[in-house]
């Protein structure tokens, strides 16, 4: 039971010492990872993290309110559901008449400019337009058992980066999400759980995939409209 | 275990010998082995930790300045508290329910084993009856709970009922509230 002294000075090499090799330097001396510790924020009202304010009474919620949308807009569409339902449709009938909507208050920050993504003309090697549509489709998946997957294909004709499309899965659903290869050998995101709808909105808000073609393959295995 | 704890259910603290500390921190590294290289951040050298002792044979161990960092049952095992949890979310092996047993759990019932087999529950470690493991929920990202497993994982996944986690502290419980004990 020696505790081993862990201070600053063992990394810093003196001047004079012959080169080491790292591993050679720190004999198995765990490393940190610079990440942790984690910040965590909670709510200074009633101390819950703001993701958990939805299961609320609704006369508390009403407290933290205020400084949940200063702070943690990113739970809205769990913690106003209502709210975030008449917006949706007012974009939706905004969409419909071409018109453009104010933004909220919280969207503010990130849409300075608009956001559109086009499909990129994908070339064969010989130099001819492929046939495959500019389409992204959302399947569902099974792994180790009776784990669920959703399987994104089709981001890469939207020239966006499959690396960045994981991530931003992993952050807005706190869920497990890679890169990895279809057997049709397409490119493909995969994102643990059931995610579809969720992902077909995120493609939307986030990228600005049009509605039009993000895909869902349903229950009976037919490709339909995410956005009917 | 903590529902209705409070700073009254102390019955008293003091400073640890330092062959205390240093007992309690290799049994802790052995218990939670990817803590390692954060051990200073708990036990700081020049600093001394606290050992509360409270109704019911059970201790916590605050910082110098008062934070509950972990708690040790009857039985000597140690258990991060949920806010060292969500800075060091490694520290313990996972399992996610799904979004219906949040409520419930966050109010101090245990996890019952359909919660943790709905589709949308994973059990994302693998765990022995009696590990102490962290209770994640279906799209949040920080712990909600932390237990003790009642049955191994294999059990989860075969059995129909009974509670697979006896919960021990949750989010909202008297010692999530007491984020600084005086
Ligand atoms: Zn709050
Ligand atoms: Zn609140």
């Amino acid at each position: 039971m020696s505790a081993q002294p862990s201070s600053s000075t063992d990394v810093a090499t003196p001047s004079t010492a012959t080169e080491l090799s790292p591993q050679e330097e720190l004999p198995q001396k765990p490393e940190r990872d610079p990440r942790y510790p984690l910040s965590v924020l909670y709510c200074p009202v009633c101390t819950f993290p703001p993701e958990l304010h939805e299961y609320h009474s609704r006369t508390h919620f009403e407290k933290c309110k205020e400084w949940l949308r200063k702070n943690a807009p990113q739970h809205f569409p769990d913690l106003f559901p209502d709210e975030c339902a008449a917006r949706l449709e007012a974009l939706r009938l905004a969409e419909e008449q071409g018109v453009s909507l104010p933004p909220t208050t919280s969207d503010q920050q990130d849409n300075n400019q608009p956001k559109v993504a086009v499909p990129i003309e994908q070339k064969t090697s010989g130099g001819k337009k492929k046939k495959t549509p500019a389409h992204i489709v959302l399947a569902l998946g099974q792994r180790k058992g009776k784990k669920q997957v959703t399987i994104v294909y089709g981001l890469d004709l939207f020239g966006i980066k499959l690396k960045d499309a994981a991530k931003a899965a992993k952050r807005k659903f706190a869920t497990g999400s890679s890169i990895t290869i279809s057997p049709d050998n397409r490119d493909v995101i995969e994102i643990q759980g059931s995610r579809q709808q969720d992902f077909a909105q995120l493609a939307h808000s986030e990228w600005g995939v049009p509605k039009d073609v993000i895909f869902i393959v349903n229950a009976q295995k037919k490709k339909v409209k995410a956005f009917p | 275990m903590f529902k209705r704890f409070s700073s009254e259910s102390v019955s008293g603290q003091s400073a640890m010998k330092s062959s205390q500390q240093r007992a309690a921190r290799s049994k802790i590294i052995a218990q939670m082995p990817g803590i390692e290289a954060y051990a200073e951040d708990f036990f700081p050298k020049k600093e001394k930790t606290i050992m509360v002792k409270c109704a019911g044979h059970l201790f916590i161990l605050a910082s110098s300045g008062g934070t509950p960092l972990f708690f040790q049952t009857r039985n000597g095992e140690y258990f991060p508290t949920l806010r060292t949890l969500h800075k060091y979310p490694f520290l313990l092996p996972s399992l996610r329910v799904d979004r219906g047993a949040i409520k419930h759990v966050i109010n101090g019932a245990d996890i019952m084993v359909p919660g943790l087999r709905s589709e949308r529950a994973v059990i994302e470690s693998e765990v022995e009856a009696g590990t102490p493991v962290a209770i994640y929920a279906e799209s949040k990202e920080h712990a909600i709970a932390v237990g003790i497993a009642r049955m191994s994982s294999a059990e989860m996944r075969i059995n129909d009922k009974g509670i697979a986690v006896e919960n021990l502290h949750y989010v909202s419980d008297g010692l999530w509230k007491c984020s600084e004990l005086s």
